[in-house]
């Protein structure tokens, strides 16, 4: 009887005993009809049958339990069986454990981890109805990069969709908020976000303590309040229910605690969980000048909400088209230039699904998280071709005892369910212990991956799905390892079995076609792993246009609080000279935005030549004090730096890059010439202000947002010459000595102008460690995996190898008496491998390349074409392919011919 | 599962896989009367124990089981024995012979 049917039988009893019930009455009727023969009346046979047939209900439970407990008490046997037969060789067993516990632990880490960020969904009511807003852009779009994330809106875009729209029962809106916690006299930094007052209610989330943020906190003039995320108010307040109505103050105003979110609620994006929530409308009342409800050119709203009932994705879809260019127009920046004011009216908004998150992590970390999912595969696929192998081997050794079986009446079928069986039992245990380690792993990966500013907060705890994963992939390994030892044991034939050791050709080209395959899947994780480490190193070699070692970089904020905007560039200079004179600092420059840290300033700039002729360059833009240049040690190519004279009334003047230079004044000096840009908005605050700016000054190409840009055209502003405030301001400080002697020096600074400022320092190169955190993490992983692979291979070569060895005793014996001297029979070893190795390596190279090119996206300085990392992976693999065999192969050309013959 | 119902259980397989090894395929109700006749009359197979056996030695492989329509038209579920089974009846038919043999020793000598 089929599996299917069996489980069918267990699981749905009724269609089993409905089928018993016919059986019986049939009998029943059989039996009634031959008491009537006998002379009965129909009443009486009736009875007489109902009496001997005895109760009908206890028939049919005997009946379908004689099946199924059968079934079971088989199945009890066979596992008994099973785990005495493992535990007869225990370092076999311990060695398939411990390779299976490798192979799914590292399946089970990965995926929970992919899990988490890519496919869980909220922990909300009805996730399918819930849809985010995104925006399309025109193709072509001139719309340049200013915008971080796509799928950020302007508040004054959220008031059009939720103004228009007619598709949803309700939407919200949030956005991130780096706020400051004071309690106690101690502020620290907290990850808050801004919420609507329909966030929760359309989300269907209930709070875990007190209340949510509701409608009536969200108007302006309502009463200040603050909701805190459960893995917060954990930390934070270690769960303590008595937070209900205490104060917060957040950068500097005080909010009145109202509730908790529910545990497992991440907060709206994957990987960017919030501490602290906070109505939308105390906005203008945290960031004051600074806030972003009335800048019409500032994106940085997420939108989302919940579908009427009966409403499809693709009317929504209609609808939000429908309504994207009265909401554009509505909401158009005023600054804008004409032909980005073009590209912005033409945008479209549409639905995208919320049920599985999206998230600027996300989008990040999904390229090498599946890199690694199909890395951990291959190591699991290695590792059950080594455990078929190791238990094919073993099946040869178990030949008689299955012959045996199959003398004493075991059908085949019964024999490859025991060996199935066995494997199950194995890789269960394997799964078992996989699973104790896999969420530590987890958590460790996690800590990997997340740089040091920013915490990285996912829900790794192993649910449902994840054990469900972790058992399917045991049971897909266990057939997968356990369907050739299977086989070959139901193969066994009493009369040749009961001979030990037949001459097995066919077993050793299944075992060498195993260890072919496992070479390919060796080849393409090692040749993944060059790839990855050579763009590392290209990253890590790529010309920087600055020297960071020995740089302290200090992230200062000037709350409107401690400075007022009237003294707050004074504040910076005074600050800066503090800095300067601060011991162990060589020279010091304030900044804008640092190099690499994800960010930067963009704008168009129009150029004027000498002869009038105006071109535009798109460019990235810096706003630096003197001594930035010389701090950073960015080489000035011609002209001058910045002075002290560059002072605010002072005339306008700039320093472009090398790359600027080029693409605006191509083949001439870019001294002299100006740069016409619009600087900033005038005080109204819709007028763009456009000033003629001089060039001063030529300097070497250094990299601004990320390592992997390419050198963009670059220009720097002195800061006093500024247009718009800036929240923050970063200091440079090179150090004469390592950077991070200088920290305490910092804070001594800062303290002597405020003791209430607050800021975060990072030696650069640590900074440039974290900006290729991806790389490093895969390319070290890689290397894990493919030095895993490496091994297990080894594993199963020297397996193979032996075992030919020990059952060709008599043919090297042959050809040893014919003369053969050791180095031949070395040779011969390896010469029969040698076509699986061949096969092995070429598939392995095209599997390489394919893979190559799916994780294009991660390789810097290097191309899936290239030649040499798979000379560098077959070369590897050829060294250790000598090394596994170099033992079996000596141990052949040492044997005695004449023991050897004897043996035979 | 004790010695005694072991036995007993034997003897049930052992009448009923003969009686399909010798009259091919059966309904439920055609074994006990087919046994009941053979035995003229002297073995009576107990009802309540039939229905479990057979659904038993079904999973076991002995016999297979299959829907069909007798005679007049009925539904029922006829059985018939496999290769297994017949090998398994040679082992129980030996068993039997031996036990018996054994029996009649010890009361010949009494």
């Amino acid at each position: 009887m089929s599996l299917l049917r069996r489980l069918e039988r267990v699981l749905r009893p009724d269609r089993h005993n409905a089928e018993i019930d016919e059986e019986l009455a049939f009998h029943l009727a059989m039996r009634e009809e031959e008491r009537r023969r006998d002379g009965l009346s129909e009443e009486e046979a009736r009875r007489a049958a109902r009496l001997q047939m005895g109760n009908p209900v206890a028939q049919r439970e005997a009946t379908h339990e004689a099946g199924i407990a059968r079934w079971l008490e088989v199945l009890l046997q066979d596992l008994r069986y099973a785990a005495r037969v493992l535990a007869r060789t225990p370092a076999l067993t311990a060695v398939v454990v411990a390779s299976l516990a490798l192979g799914i632990g590292a399946n089970t880490s990965i995926f929970s981890l992919t899990y988490a960020l890519l496919l869980r969904s909220l922990p909300v009511q009805n996730p399918g109805e819930l849809y985010a807003l995104t925006v399309v852009q025109p193709a072509g779009s001139g719309f340049p990069a200013m915008v971080e994330g796509n799928d950020a809106v302007t508040y004054a875009m959220w008031e059009g969709v939720r103004q228009r729209q007619q598709t949803f029962s309700s939407m919200f809106a949030w956005g991130p908020a780096a706020l400051e916690s004071a309690e106690g006299g101690e502020s620290r930094p907290v990850q808050g976000a801004f919420i609507t007052g329909d966030t929760f209610p359309t989300l269907g989330v209930g709070p875990a303590l007190g209340r949510l943020i509701q409608a009536a906190d969200d108007r302006t003039g309502s009463a200040p309040v603050a909701v805190l995320a459960y893995d917060y108010w954990a930390r934070a307040y270690g769960a303590d229910r008595g937070v209900l109505g205490r104060a917060l103050i957040l950068d500097g105003k005080s909010f009145t605690i109202v509730g908790v979110t529910p545990e497992g609620f991440q907060g709206l994006e994957a990987g960017a969980a919030f501490d602290v929530a906070v109505p939308l409308a105390q906005e203008p009342a945290l960031r004051g000048r600074n806030s972003a409800l009335e800048r019409r050119n500032h994106f940085w709203l997420g939108v989302a909400g919940r579908l009427k009932p009966g409403v499809s994705a693709a009317a929504a879809s209609g609808q939000l088209r429908s309504i994207s260019a009265g909401v554009m127009e509505a909401a158009r920046p005023d600054d804008f230039r004409s032909d980005w004011a073009e590209s912005f009216a033409k945008q479209v908004l549409a639905p995208e699904p919320l049920s599985g998150f999206y998230s600027f992590a996300r989008e990040k970390l999904r390229t090498p998280l599946l890199i690694l999912m199909g890395a951990v595969v291959l190591v699991l696929l290695i590792s059950c071709a080594n455990v078929a192998n190791l238990l094919l081997a073993r099946t040869a050794a178990r030949r008689p005892e299955m012959a045996l079986r199959v003398a004493l009446g075991a059908s085949r079928g019964r024999v490859m369910r025991q060996v199935l069986t066995e494997s199950a039992l194995l890789s269960l245990a394997g799964a078992a212990l996989g699973l104790a380690f896999a969420p530590m792993a987890a958590r460790l990966l996690l800590q990997a991956f997340s740089p040091a500013s920013a915490t990285v907060s996912l829900n790794v705890r192993p649910d449902g799905t994840v054990l469900l994963f972790a058992l399917g992939v045991s049971v897909v390994s266990a057939l997968l390892f356990g369907s050739a030892p299977a086989w070959r044991a139901s193969m066994s034939a009493p009369q040749t079995g009961m001979r030990v050791a037949a001459g097995a050709a066919g077993h050793g080209r299944l075992q060498a076609s195993l260890v072919g395959g496992q070479v390919a899947l060796s080849i393409v994780l090692l040749t993944g792993s060059v790839l990855m480490l050579t763009s590392l190193r290209h990253l890590m070699k790529a010309e920087l246009g600055f020297q960071p070692e020995g740089v302290l970089l200090v992230d200062v904020e000037f709350p409107d609080r401690v400075v007022g905007p009237e003294q707050r560039a004074a504040f910076e200079e005074s600050l800066l000279e503090a800095l300067r004179r601060s011991p162990g600092v060589r020279s010091a420059a304030a900044t804008a935005v640092t190099p690499l840290s994800g960010a930067s300033m963009q704008m168009p700039a129009t150029v004027q030549d000498l002869d009038g002729q105006q071109r535009q360059v798109h460019s990235q833009f810096h706003y630096v004090t003197p001594g930035y240049l010389e701090t950073l040690r960015t080489a000035l190519v011609a002209g001058r730096d910045f002075a002290a004279g560059d002072t605010a009334t002072a005339p306008k003047v700039a320093l472009v890059n090398e790359s600027f230079a080029k693409r605006a004044f191509p083949g001439k000096s870019p001294i002299g010439r100006q740069i016409v840009t619009r600087i900033g908005l005038s005080p109204n605050g819709v007028t763009p202000v456009r000033e003629e700016i001089e060039i001063v000054g030529l300097v070497r190409d250094a990299k601004y947002r990320s390592m992997r840009e390419e050198p963009q055209p670059t220009f720097y502003l002195p800061i006093a010459q500024r247009k718009e405030p800036l929240r923050s301001v970063s200091y440079v400080l090179r150090s004469e000595g390592p950077a991070e002697l200088l920290t305490s020096g910092v804070r001594a600074a800062a303290a002597s102008l405020d003791p209430r400022l607050t800021f975060t320092a990072r030696v650069f190169s640590t900074q440039i460690r974290e900006a290729t955190l991806i790389e490093r993490f895969v390319s070290s992983l890689a290397a894990v995996f493919g030095g895993l692979a490496l091994l297990l291979a080894a594993i199963g070569l020297y397996g193979v190898l032996s075992y030919q060895v020990a059952q060709r005793k008599g043919e090297i014996g042959v050809r040893m008496a014919l003369g053969a001297t050791p180095g031949d029979v070395r040779r011969w070893v390896f010469r029969h491998l040698g076509p699986t190795l061949a096969a092995g390596v070429a598939l392995g190279v095209c599997g390489s390349y394919l893979a190559g090119l799916a994780a294009r996206g991660l390789l810097y300085g290097v191309a899936p074409g290239d030649w040499k990392p798979y000379t560098w992976s077959v070369a590897l693999l050829a060294a250790v392919v000598v090394a596994a065999g170099w033992l079996p192969a000596r141990r052949a050309s040492r044997l005695d011919p004449i023991t050897a013959l004897r043996h035979e | 599962m004790g010695r005694e119902t072991d036995r007993l259980q034997g003897t049930l397989d052992l009448l009923v896989l003969k009686t399909l090894d010798s009259k091919g395929t059966l309904h439920g109700y055609g074994i006990t009367v087919q046994i009941q006749q053979v035995s003229k009359e002297m073995l009576r197979v107990e009802e309540g124990s039939l229905y479990p056996a057979l659904h038993r030695m079904a999973e076991e492989g002995w016999i297979s089981a299959e829907w069909g329509v007798t005679e007049n038209k009925r539904r029922a579920r006829f059985y018939s024995i496999t290769r297994a089974g017949r090998e398994r009846l040679r082992e129980e038919e030996a068993n039997w012979q031996r036990v018996t043999a054994a029996v009649a020793l010890v009361l010949g000598q009494a």
